[in-house]
């Protein structure tokens, strides 16, 4: 599998997906007005790994700032890996960092790791 | 130009920020919030008051602003971020179509702003769906996101004068 | 009714009678300036304006926004009133707005400036701003001088202003107009 690069603009995050170090990380912040195409090759490249060889990923989130329509979108990623882990293949773990003192991000990493069954890890920094 | 004086002293009086009247289309949303973000990071408050009270502006700015009317005719929304004693405000009117004037009226109609497990609940729900979303579950999701992050202070009411109808929001964004 | 409804009803309605895409009122800094002079670029890339123009705006925004910052404060024992800024954008035209507090004794000699520019065409100008710029070491003109010059010269248009009363005795509030076309005659 190829690697995935997207760098970071003012409104998108940077995406860092690393089929070799098997880290996925996704940092910065998303507030893309049109997220169904920026998303769409994270998701894309999402499929392709579930369709893959096995191995032990681990998705490393550092956001600041995500606005609704990328709220959705997060959780597309997450219930694909989710898939991706139930699968039996691959294995996932989910790292979710966040600023210690953004209580509303703490909160949302919660809320995801309560929506999704994958092995869920929220730290604050 | 005595307007000046007027918006100067009506400004200070209600100790407005900013003042913005745009459609915020593309481009120019992009531009609104690079300056109402520059406003927020200048305030000497909390982090995390900060994100709540961009996270507001964004959703109003790129879902609320932009359910207007789609028939060519120009919109016509403005928005205005203010510091109050115990906290911030953000202020929004903007024409919105009959449509979407009744899909804002439900949703505040249907839910008890101070029931955020409730909107957290009906939202979790609209994320979890594997369809694509429908333009009512944006603008649920929008209303939600601000609701929550205002910890429930949020209103939504219509103003008539003469032939046109005005959408207003108010949000209290309260420093505890 | 709630008091903050009008207070947006106030300002939606001024704005909407001027055409107004942005007011700032409050304390004006670098920081301030930087993040106007941003968002008239976004205005001016999203209407696809002429590199020039461009240019020729954030001249005189510049001009103007640094005059301000310099003379937004008084000796007033209350700050009666705050600068502000107010761009405006119609069809054809962009304008630049600024108010700001004015001693009473400075009236005479702006008023004097502004009218002397708005008097002159662009080869006149150019000569004059050569003049000034000579004689700015010698006297107290300082930036003031060169300034509106220098805005009636890229703005290609008259200079509008108005003195306004205010709960002040020694003060007044002084209103600047510039107006930069779209399209360069």
């Amino acid at each position: 599998m190829e690697k995935l690069f997207i760098a970071k603009t003012e409104d998108t995050p940077e995406v860092d997906f690393n089929p070799e170090t098997a880290e996925l990380k996704m940092s910065g912040r998303s507030l893309p007005e049109d997220v169904t195409t920026f998303y769409a090759p994270v998701l894309a490249w999402l499929d392709e790994l579930e369709e893959g060889p096995g191995g032990a990923y681990k998705f490393i989130v550092n956001l600041e700032y995500f606005n609704t329509a990328s709220s959705k979108l997060i959780l597309d990623i997450l219930m694909r890996l989710e898939d991706i882990h139930s699968g039996g293949s691959s294995s996932i773990e989910v790292v979710w960092n966040y600023d210690k003192r953004d209580t509303d991000m703490e909160e949302a990493a919660e809320e995801y790791s309560e929506l999704v069954e994958v092995p869920f890890t929220i730290v604050g920094i | 130009m005595d307007y000046t004086v007027s918006i100067q002293r009506v400004m200070k009086e209600s100790n407005c920020l900013i003042a913005l009247r745009d459609n915020f289309e593309d481009l120019l949303a992009k531009s609104a919030l690079s300056i109402l973000e520059k406003k927020i990071e200048s305030e000497d408050i909390e982090l995390s008051l900060k994100n709540k009270i961009f996270g507001v502006v964004v959703e109003c700015v790129q879902n609320i602003c932009s359910s207007g009317l789609r028939d060519g005719k120009t919109k016509d929304s403005v928005l205005v971020l203010s510091r109050m004693p115990n906290g911030y405000k953000i202020d929004l009117g903007t024409q919105m179509s009959a449509d979407q004037e009744a899909i804002y009226s439900d949703i505040f109609k249907n839910f008890d702003t101070k029931d955020l497990s409730g909107i957290k609940e009906q939202r979790n729900a609209i994320l979890a769906s594997r369809e694509h979303l429908t333009e009512a579950e944006r603008d649920f999701l929008a209303v939600a996101d601000i609701a929550i992050r205002s910890n429930g202070e949020v209103s939504y009411w219509v103003n008539e004068s003469g032939n046109e109808r005005f959408s207003n929001i108010e949000v209290k964004i309260i420093n505890n | 009714m709630t008091a903050m409804e009008s207070t947006l009803q106030q300002i939606h309605a001024i704005m909407n009678q001027e055409n107004a895409v942005l007011v700032y009122s409050g304390e004006f800094n670098q920081d301030i300036v930087k993040s106007m002079l941003s968002y008239a670029e976004g205005k001016l890339d999203a209407t696809g304006v002429d590199d020039l123009v461009k240019k020729k705006m954030f001249n005189v925004m510049v001009e103007m926004l640094q005059n301000i910052t310099k003379h937004q404060f008084t000796t007033d024992e209350e700050q009666v009133v705050q600068p502000c800024f107010v761009l405006i954008e119609e069809d054809d035209y962009f304008c630049v707005v600024t108010g700001n507090p004015i001693h009473v004794d400075k009236i005479d000699i702006v008023s004097e400036r502004i009218n002397t520019v708005n008097g002159m065409n662009a080869d006149q100008l150019k000569e004059y701003y050569k003049q000034a710029r000579l004689n700015s070491r010698i006297s107290d003109v300082g930036g003031a001088g060169l300034g509106f010059i220098d805005m009636a010269r890229k703005s290609e248009n008259r200079l509008d202003f108005g003195v306004y009363d205010i709960d002040s005795a020694d003060y007044k509030y002084f209103s600047l107009k510039a107006r930069i076309n779209k399209v360069l005659a």
